[in-house]
């Protein structure tokens, strides 16, 4: 302390004060205010996450309540465009769209079905041109079980496939117009490509190409997934 | 001019009061020490007070006491250091209880924010818990979104063959047209080059073509059918390939006429509806329109058939199914028909009927109620 003189130990107490106090702001202020703000953004970030997330449970919670309502719109879906191809079912549309329009199954001459083909998007299908994919060949109307493509390597986007049907009937052009009439009505959704109708004085045949779809089946959430072991479906 | 003297009242001569400087501690020390001491020399600066009218200083009588300094500087030094230290210990303590406090009241801030965000934290993981759980349904509700998307898309050149196939017959039956052959080919939409165009300076966009070939009974008929047809929304380009007399009488004619996009069935549109804005309708999936053409000869046998297996028919009063099926035949006679408004109707009336049954039951009521004659829903299949 004899070596100190006072304005020695004011500076030294400035010094003091003010390490102490740089010190105390390092130490102690800047780390606890960091600390304040960054949990305070933290809480915040994280209400607002919850915020978000709440909003999309009362969606997901709309949704649960509505999927009643959704397994009903893809059951008709499901209807019109079913997963397999079906074909005995297809035959008994046919054969009542044909009765209904007076033409008797001894009138329809002939029914084919094309294998099902994967409807590919576009960028895919040119992608996939070079290696070829056949067209199928026709199977002649006896209902015979058509491979589904459902359980073949589709590419990501493949769910849908169509399955061209020919059929020539016996008739009339007037039998014809609602036979015709009567295969848009099906329950199966069946689009007519082309007609060709040849009259002569004795009889008149039609010949028609048409168009069915089938889509993957999208199992709702509280379907369980079932093995498919047959690729046709029993007529009902 | 002399200048006026005051004398003090203790006696002293005081010089004039200037500005003073502010006493400090070794002014303080300064005058400690000069107690006691006499003054050896006479301070030049010092006003000395004067006999009036003379030069000669006046006596001044300064009283002070003896003393002597003993109080060591050390001690002053000591005390005032000591002092010095004090009040620095004071500031240093008063600035490490505030950065006390900060820490304190931050720690304790800290803490509150930290247990708010663990109670955070558990909704989120809850919240992220039932989102889990509740995924499949997103997933399937975009999956179905998605199928009515892609079919909708696929759909949409859906054309109405049977439409078209029914004007032709009219117009044969009003002309006296046999076909002996009808062809029909349908192309990608606005395809300007689907038939033959008789105007090559304008092309309109069609859909596909139709050739015709049959028999007349002359040329006039045959002028007729063709210009019927040009006549009718949905049919352009009508050309007449050629008409040649026959050996029976008439003649036979071969021809083309092009389709529109009028002859689009518009049968899935619904399929277009985005699924959200039908999930709020509270509507069905694909309530298809059903086809003005259809049959109106349908057998009385089919029709029991269907019903004996319509599902709604087990749970809704018959009663109002004639009721509805009564306003759906008026609108057909009046002309106040709209399929969707009783598709709708259908749907309120069983609200477990599908899309088909609802197509179905439509047909069935055009087929049934409206033919004449026709038997009652009740006599063919209703309770």
């Amino acid at each position: 302390m004899r070596n100190f003189s006072k304005g020695r130990v004011k500076v030294l107490g400035f010094i003091l004060i003010a390490v102490l106090f740089v010190v105390g702001v390092i130490a102690i202020a800047m780390p606890i205010l960091g600390d304040l703000k960054s949990n305070s953004e933290e809480t915040k970030g994280a209400e607002k996450k919850n915020a978000s997330l709440t909003t999309q449970l009362s969606g997901l919670t709309a949704l649960q309540k509505d999927s009643a309502k959704i397994e009903s719109i893809n059951a008709d879906l499901l209807k019109q465009f079913p997963e397999l191809a079906n074909i005995p079912s297809l035959l008994d549309n046919v054969g009542s769209a044909a009765s209904n329009a007076d033409i008797s199954a001894e009138d329809i001459t002939n029914l084919s079905f094309n294998i099902p083909t994967l409807k590919v998007p576009a960028t895919e299908s040119q992608a996939a041109k070079p290696s070829g994919t056949g067209t199928g060949g026709a199977a002649t109307g006896t209902g015979t079980a058509t491979p589904a493509p459902a359980t073949s390597a589709a590419p990501a986007d493949g769910d849908l496939a169509s399955m061209e049907v020919t059929i020539t009937v016996n008739g009339d052009p007037g039998k014809f117009q609602i036979f015709m009439a009567n295969l848009s009505g099906i329950e199966r959704a069946f689009t007519i490509k082309q007609f060709t109708i040849t009259q002569s004085e004795e009889n008149g045949s039609m010949t028609l190409t048409g168009t069915t779809f089938l889509y993957r089946h999208i199992l709702a959430p509280a379907e369980k997934p079932v093995a498919a072991t047959s690729t046709t479906a029993p007529s009902k | 001019m002399a200048k006026k003297l005051k004398l003090p009242k203790t006696g002293r001569v005081e010089t004039p009061k200037t500005a003073k400087p502010k006493a400090s501690f070794s002014d303080f020390r300064e005058k400690l020490n000069s107690i006691g001491k006499k003054k050896t020399a006479v301070d030049p600066k010092e006003t000395v007070p004067k006999n009036i009218g003379t030069d000669t200083p006046a006596a001044v009588f300064v009283p002070s006491l003896p003393g002597i300094n003993v109080v060591p500087d050390e001690i002053f030094e000591k005390y005032a250091i000591r002092t010095t230290i004090k009040k620095f210990a004071t500031v240093g303590i008063f600035v490490a209880i505030i950065f006390g406090v900060v820490y304190g009241g931050g720690a304790y801030v800290n803490y509150t924010h930290a247990q708010s965000l663990g109670i955070i934290d558990q909704q989120t993981a809850a919240l992220n818990k039932k989102l889990t759980e509740l995924a499949p349904y997103k997933a399937y509700k975009d999956g179905i979104a998605k199928k009515r998307t892609t079919l909708a898309g696929e759909l949409t050149n859906d054309v109405a063959m049977s439409k078209i196939l029914e004007k032709m017959n009219e117009f044969a039956d009003q002309n006296g047209i046999k076909f002996t052959s009808v062809a029909t080919t349908i192309t990608s939409a606005d395809n300007a080059s689907a038939c033959v165009n008789p105007d090559p300076f304008a092309a309109i966009p069609t859909i596909g073509c139709i050739t015709v070939a049959g028999k007349s009974s002359g040329k006039a008929a045959t002028n007729n059918f063709f210009n019927s047809l040009q006549g009718t929304t949905g049919f352009a380009n009508t050309f007449i390939t050629g008409i040649t007399n026959s050996a029976e009488g008439g003649s036979t004619f071969n021809g083309s006429v092009s389709i529109t996009d009028v002859f689009y069935s518009q049968k899935y549109a619904k399929l277009s509806t985005p699924l959200d804005d039908v999930l709020k309708s509270g509507a069905g999936a694909v309530v298809t329109v059903p086809d003005k053409s259809a049959p109106s000869t349908a057998s009385s046998s089919a029709i029991i058939l269907r019903l004996k297996y319509a599902k709604y028919f087990s749970s809704t009063p018959t009663k109002d199914l004639d009721t509805l099926a009564t306003t759906v035949c008026k609108g057909l006679t009046d002309g106040t028909f709209d399929s969707q408004k009783a598709n709708d109707a259908v749907l309120d009336l069983a609200k477990s009927a599908t899309a088909k049954d609802v197509t179905d039951m439509t047909k069935l009521i055009v087929d049934t109620q409206c033919a004449a004659n026709s038997p009652k829903l009740t006599d063919v299949g209703g309770k």
